[in-house]
């Protein structure tokens, strides 16, 4: 078991660049899609947030502003510099649509879904799953993400070893 | 963080701080992972309990009268292992089961011993349905959609259907006595009306202006559900929305507007419209009030969603309260709850001869002696 974590772990070292890369890349993708999909048609989404027992009085402040942070957080993503605060953005916004969905689904008697797009196919189990896988990725993103940044600092001082 | 080199020159005590300046980080980044899981599984906790509370438990300006505990008891059970079955018809001894995903399956039980089933196949050659229904009023059964449409009619001895009725759209078909039908649908003018269906008239019977729509919406604000008894041969439609029902005959001429007890006589619903796929939904969550019902005889039964003044919140959540109503009278007698079954609260339930309730709970049938005598006013049949 240590094996193989540590081989992982060493996976996880090497190729952090990429893994970094794909993890923002599919948050972006998610978010931008998403977004695109509820921004389309704000006036059925409305409608569709309303129907939601925990929303029904903020429906129209929920629907102008779930997409235009899902695309503030998928910008910040695509910087640098703002990178660590998008994964903490995508990692509470997903645990936040988990919790949301365990709270409708234990608590209420309607249960309407209004994800947009392809996303609204998907089953409550499959979304719940979905989801947890999301926000698997953005907490290893945010592991690997600050875990470079202290290499970025530390760069000067390590790159002895290294070379030695 | 930046170590100074001459600090660490010592390639031992470089790795120390490295491990340790990791350590310190990895211990700061959960933390920060945790508190920010905290703050989101919060936001959505405050949002659940900003939420409005219960909408049914608003209105208890009435009261209800209990009948004893024990009017209600277990009589026999069926597991049928889906749920996807529903009540398709009752005779004097059989209970007919229909089934929404398989709508060629039904199953036949016997109401005195309900494991002893019998399967059958609705032999009805390539029908495309879009929300087919099987109605069973012995000796016939119905095969209805009223999205095709059509009317398809056979009997139960060999279940066999043939199509019996192609006319206009309908949203529901209620079978009454000499193969008519009672349907409910829309006229010409949009308004919501009921037609009947008679089996040598080839042309509908309109009956318009039974129906009356509140808010300036027709769809949903008489949303309801219509019920013919044999015996009395009358009609009775109980609205879903507001405290009302109607009486009529099998002509359709209406007898008597009755009023359930609760105070709900405007439907509180907000209708809102989704322009990109032309259709109308719920804008709000809708608070049904007469939730589910069924008539025997001369009594109305109704699975009220509308907790009373003197009603216990968790003994109405946790079961199914049924108000009963006198249809001659047009009074309401009293009411009883209809217990859960391994956990499963009603989903659709019956009441033959008032004295078998048949109810179906997800997968499971559950049939209940109802003991009148118990309760405070005994009924008179």
């Amino acid at each position: 078991m240590k094996r193989i974590i540590s081989t992982l772990t060493h996976f996880g070292q090497r190729n952090r660049a990429i893994i970094l890369e794909t993890i923002c890349f599919l948050f972006i993708l998610l978010f931008v899609y998403a977004a695109v999909s509820k921004l389309m048609d704000v006036q059925k989404f409305t409608v569709q947030i309303g129907q939601s027992p925990l929303l029904t009085n903020i429906a129209w402040f929920t629907a102008w502003f779930i997409p235009i942070i899902e695309i503030v957080v998928a910008l910040m993503l695509t910087w640098p510099k703002m990178r660590l605060i998008g994964l903490y953005g995508a990692f509470a916004l997903m645990v936040m649509f988990t919790a949301y969905i365990i709270a409708i689904l234990s608590f209420s008697e309607n249960i309407p879904c209004s994800c947009g797009g392809v996303l609204e196919k998907l089953g409550w189990t499959e979304h719940l799953v979905f989801n947890i896988g999301f926000i698997i990725l953005a907490a290893i993103g945010i592991l690997l993400q600050s875990q470079s940044k202290d290499r970025l600092h530390g760069s000067v001082e390590y790159g002895e070893t290294t070379s030695a | 963080m930046k170590a100074p080199k001459d600090l660490c020159s010592d390639n031992k005590t470089k790795k120390f701080q490295n491990s340790q300046l990791k350590n310190y980080n990895m211990k700061y980044t959960t933390t920060l992972i945790v508190v920010t899981l905290f703050f989101a599984v919060s936001v959505v906790l405050a949002l659940h309990i900003a939420a409005p509370k219960k909408e049914n438990h608003k209105h208890a300006g009435f009261d209800r009268v209990f009948a004893a505990n024990d009017i209600l008891r277990p009589l026999d059970t069926l597991d049928l292992r889906y749920h996807s079955y529903y009540i398709a018809g009752v005779d004097n001894s059989h209970l007919y089961l229909g089934n929404s995903q398989v709508p060629s399956h039904i199953v036949e039980a016997k109401l005195n011993n309900l494991k002893d089933t019998i399967h059958h196949n609705i032999s009805v050659g390539n029908l495309k349905y879009r929300s087919i229904q099987v109605k069973v009023v012995a000796p016939y059964f119905y095969l209805t959609d009223g999205v095709i449409p059509f009317i398809y009619r056979g009997n139960i001895t060999d279940w066999t259907a043939a199509p019996y009725k192609n006319n206009a759209y309908f949203m529901n078909a209620v079978p009454m006595d000499n193969g008519m039908l009672a349907l409910i649908g829309l006229d010409n003018d949009m308004g919501k009306v009921f037609f009947k269906v008679t089996k040598g008239n080839p042309k509908l019977e309109v009956f318009p202006g039974l129906l009356e729509a509140q808010g300036g919406e027709v769809i949903f604000s008489t949303e309801g559900k219509l019920h013919y008894d044999k015996k009395t041969k009358q009609l009775t439609y109980v609205y879903l929305y507001r405290n009302q029902f109607l009486l009529m005959d099998d002509g359709f001429n209406l007898l008597y507007k009755g009023n359930t007890i609760d105070t709900i006589s405007r439907v509180k619903i907000k209708v809102g419209e989704i322009s990109s796929e032309s259709t109308f939904t719920m804008a709000k969550p809708p608070i049904s009030v007469n939730k589910r019902s069924t008539v025997s005889g001369n009594y109305l039964y109704v699975n009220s969603n509308i907790l009373a003044g003197n009603e216990d919140p968790d003994t109405f959540e946790n079961a199914s309260i049924i108000d009963v109503y006198h249809l001659e009278k047009g009074e309401y007698e009293f009411s009883f709850y209809i217990p859960t079954y391994k956990e499963e609260t009603l989903k659709e339930f019956m009441v033959i001869d008032n004295d078998t309730v048949i109810v179906k709970y997800r997968q499971y049938i559950v049939t209940y002696t109802l003991n009148t005598t118990y309760s405070n006013r005994s009924l008179t049949i």
